[in-house]
């Protein structure tokens, strides 16, 4: 009875409820070796009314609500992947189901491994493709960030509907590099450098990502 | 041939001479439907709805191209001012749909499906049809009546051996639910064979298995050929059809539908559409019967008594300043009974104190005495269950132990069954939620940040005449750390949901709900409740009733905020419905009546105008 009620109400909040908002913060610290740690952070707590309406069916405009369980059991099962990849250690992960928050953490020993990393998160997604994302060349301490899906994420975005299209309007990507020595120059108009020179941000709308109006291409040339 | 479910929309659009086609409908027809042309001509003229949307693109089928002559809904040659009927009929072997509408110039219509159907028409006895073998849907008319019959063949009869063999039916394999439950004790026979056809070994757990080559099976040299069973079955249903159209025109049955009681009283002359559902059992057996896959274990159901004598009808009528859905149905002495003890409850006359109608978006109340519905529920499913195959007996004892175990009466007292619901507000709440703040060097720290939400706010209530049991849950419920009081009332910590819930106990009524505000002044006895007398007789008065207005619901909406493209939509179409109340009265005379009723907001001149507009102004 208390369950047909909370999920009556939930029904009824996700009816008015309003739109999504989530935001994805990718971080990556980089040694001057080339080993370091990345952090990639998955916020939907400005959508956590919604989520807890949605968690409590069992699909919404056609889409299969998985449960927390589900939800658990599938980064588990990216985090033993990561463990299990080549030059990736001490991989560690937290899931807030409170405030909707999921952050997954791993040290790499080269920008190659970032790029293991990078696709493993990728295949778990079930996105078909090879990523190498991260490349660094220590000798010239030159680090690229590129992007590697083409058209992909255009392509299908164009296929969901308005409404799905909807949930990435508020959304946004922020990412962050720090390095040990200073910034020399960066290709990316869109970066921001932090007042030790030693770090960039990118803080972009996920929508505009998404349709390629912005890239989040960028070579970062360090001082040596 | 999908071209012919355009009648139906036809026969809504279309008619001029008064002519009634109800004599030819049986009285014993399961299902009937009339469309009431004269009605609907009353509420628009031929031209209105030729300029409507759906009469433009009924009109398009019509018009010549390169013309410029404007046709017309009269164009088809259909009598629109009278009445068209759908009706179902069976017998053992089909179910006959059968459609009739008539017809003011037999000439248009024929140039109209010519038209359409790209068949020749040609002479049958005394009426015309199209050329060719006659393919489900039938049609048929002379001068007067056009008659579509679409058969449903019957399955069951069809697996009769004396059926398979009379047309040359063959043996189909279907899963026998009759055997389900019951272990199979013969052994699967395997047989495997190498590339020479002699020999063949397995390899089973490091042991090596000889299998014996199977005796050769000798496989017929030709598959015998001719009609499959759906050929033979579609060509049978075409010519029951077929004559069954032809009976319809020909003659009136003995007996027709105006004969039947309950039809005679509740299909109303006024309505502009009327579909009856009569002889429920005889109804019920035969769908069950036939129900496919499930057909062994339902047929075993017995809903003979809970739908003997049943009847139900509902009516459109579309007046000037209101629509309403009316329905009404009949049921057995048997069920009579049941249903008066039942619905013998009455809502709370408290509940109305608790209102307050310039802030509700819509209310809901109906009452049921539990402890009857309790006693009587299991009586009733004993009775539809009893004959079930290989669990009957578990269900019937099943029943009885439930029955044995519950205590009613005890039940009753807790919760009496009289419930009211109101949806009160859409409220802003403030909600935090967790963003970052950077520093000059991009190292974030989580921070909380505030914003505003709209969230329903409900309030429910309903009955006890024993609430000690509610006061030993709240006091355990405190223990546990799932229940929070709050001075005089109560918060419920469920973690899963989204919002808070509160309830409280006064004066026999327990409330739940989602406002603080209203828990406290219900509990101190400084609510302040508003409700018309028209209302308050709506609730009180009937055992069910509701109450919802659309407009102001569309105003709370946060639309703008909710990103919710088809919201547009229904916001435009919750703007421009009128009030909707609904009520259901108490069993009369083995009758419940039941009605929505949605008023017409100002500027439309009656009903169907009103909906031709608002699906126009919808549509750009």
């Amino acid at each position: 009875m208390k369950m047909i009620l909370v999920k009556l109400l939930s029904l009824f909040i996700l009816l008015i409820s309003t739109s999504s908002c989530f935001e994805v913060i990718e971080e990556v610290s980089l040694n001057k070796n080339g080993s370091g740690t990345i952090e990639l952070t998955l916020n939907l707590s400005q959508s956590k009314t919604k989520l807890a309406s949605v968690m409590l069916l069992d699909s919404v405009n056609g889409h299969k609500i998985p449960s927390k369980t589900d939800i658990e059991k599938h980064v588990l099962d990216l985090v033993n992947d990561l463990k299990s990849a080549p030059g990736l250690s001490n991989v560690k992960h937290t899931i807030d189901f409170d405030n909707y928050i999921l952050s997954l953490r791993c040290d790499f020993k080269k920008v190659e491994n970032l790029n293991n990393f990078a696709q493993q998160v990728w295949d778990k997604q079930k996105v078909s493709g090879q990523f190498k994302s991260y490349n660094y060349d220590v000798s010239k301490m030159l680090f690229q960030r590129k992007f590697d899906f083409g058209n992909k994420l255009k392509e299908s975005y164009s296929k969901l509907s308005k409404d799905d299209k909807n949930v990435f309007d508020n959304a946004s990507y922020t990412l962050i590099y720090r390095f040990e020595n200073p910034v020399k120059s960066f290709s990316n108009k869109n970066s921001k450098l932090s007042k030790s020179k030693k770090a960039l941000m990118m803080k972009l709308n996920a929508n505009n990502f998404i349709q390629q109006n912005v890239t989040i291409e960028n070579t970062i040339q360090l001082i040596q | 041939m999908k071209k012919i479910f355009l009648l139906p929309a036809l026969c809504f659009s279309v008619t001029i001479f008064a002519q009634d086609l109800e004599k030819k409908v049986p009285e014993d027809a399961t299902i009937v439907a009339r469309a009431n042309g004269e009605n609907l001509l009353d509420l628009m003229s031929v031209t209105e709805l030729d300029e409507s949307i759906l009469g433009k693109s009924l009109l398009g089928m019509v018009q010549e191209q390169g013309s410029s002559e404007k046709p017309s809904l009269t164009d088809f040659g259909f009598n629109i001012d009278a009445s068209s009927y759908y009706y179902m009929s069976m017998n053992d072997s089909v179910f006959y749909n059968t459609l009739m509408i008539p017809i003011a110039d037999d000439a248009k219509m024929e140039k109209f499906f010519t038209k359409i159907m790209g068949k020749e028409i040609v002479q049958e006895q005394e009426f015309h049809t199209f050329e060719g073998t006659p393919d489900a849907p039938v049609m048929v008319w002379d001068k007067k009546t056009l008659v579509l019959v679409y058969p449903s063949l019957a399955d069951a009869y069809f697996k009769e051996p004396a059926v398979m063999e009379r047309y040359g039916l063959t043996e189909e394999k279907t899963f026998d639910f009759s055997n389900w439950g019951v272990e199979d004790d013969s052994e699967d026979e395997m047989y495997y064979e190498d590339e020479t056809g002699e020999e063949y070994t397995i390899q089973q757990n490091g042991d090596t298995i000889k299998v014996e080559t199977p005796e050769e099976v000798e496989i017929p040299q030709e598959i015998p050929s001719g009609p499959s069973n759906y050929e033979i079955k579609n060509q049978l249903g075409s010519a029951w059809a077929f004559d069954m159209a032809k009976t319809v025109l020909r003659t009136n049955p003995s007996s027709d539908i105006t004969k039947n009681k309950a039809y005679r009283k509740n299909v109303d002359d006024d309505a502009v559409l009327s579909l009856f559902v009569g002889n429920y059992d005889i109804f019920m057996e035969s769908v069950l019967k036939n129900a496919g896959s499930y057909s062994t274990m339902m047929g075993m159901m017995n809903f003979g008594n809970l739908y003997k004598d049943a009847a139900s009808t509902t009516n459109l009528f579309l007046n000037e300043d209101e629509i309403v859905f009316e329905s009404i149905s009949n049921v057995s002495d048997e069920i009579g009974d049941v249903y008066k003890k039942v619905f013998d409850r009455k809502v709370n006359n408290d509940f109305v104190n608790y209102i307050n109608e310039d802030k509700s978006i819509a209310f809901f109340s109906f009452a049921i005495n539990t402890e009857e519905a309790l006693t009587e529920y299991p009586k009733l499913m004993q009775n539809i269950y009893k004959d079930f195959p290989t669990y009957g007996q578990e269900m019937d004892l099943g029943l009885e132990a439930f029955s044995l175990l519950l205590d009613e009466k005890a039940v009753g007292n807790v919760i009496k069954g009289d419930f009211m619901f109101l949806l009160n507000d859409f409220t802003e709440q403030e909600r935090t939620f967790t963003t970052y703040d950077y520093d000059e060097d991009f190292n974030y720290v989580e921070k909380e940040e505030t914003k505003k939400e709209t969230l329903p706010d409900f309030l429910l209530m309903f009955s006890s005449d024993d609430t000690n049991l509610l006061s030993k849950l709240v006091n355990y419920g405190t223990e546990k750390g799932i229940v929070n009081q709050t001075e005089s009332y109560y918060e419920i910590m469920i973690p899963e949901s989204p919002m808070s819930i509160y309830f409280a106990i006064r004066e026999g009524i327990i409330f739940l709900g989602t406002s603080a505000s209203d828990m406290k002044a219900i509990t101190s006895g400084t609510f302040v409740a508003k409700l018309s007398k028209e209302h308050e007789k709506l609730i009180l008065k009937n055992k069910f009733s509701g109450f919802f207005n659309p407009k102001v619901l569309a105003d709370k909406i946060p639309v703008e905020e909710m990103g919710v493209s088809t919201m547009k939509t229904a916001l435009y179409f919750l703007d421009n419905l009128g009030e909707i109340t609904m009520k259901g009265s108490k069993v009369c005379k083995n009758r419940v009546k039941g009605e929505v009723v949605i008023e017409i907001p100002e500027g439309h001149k009656n009903g169907l105008k009103y909906l031709f507009d608002l699906v126009e102004n919808m549509r750009k």
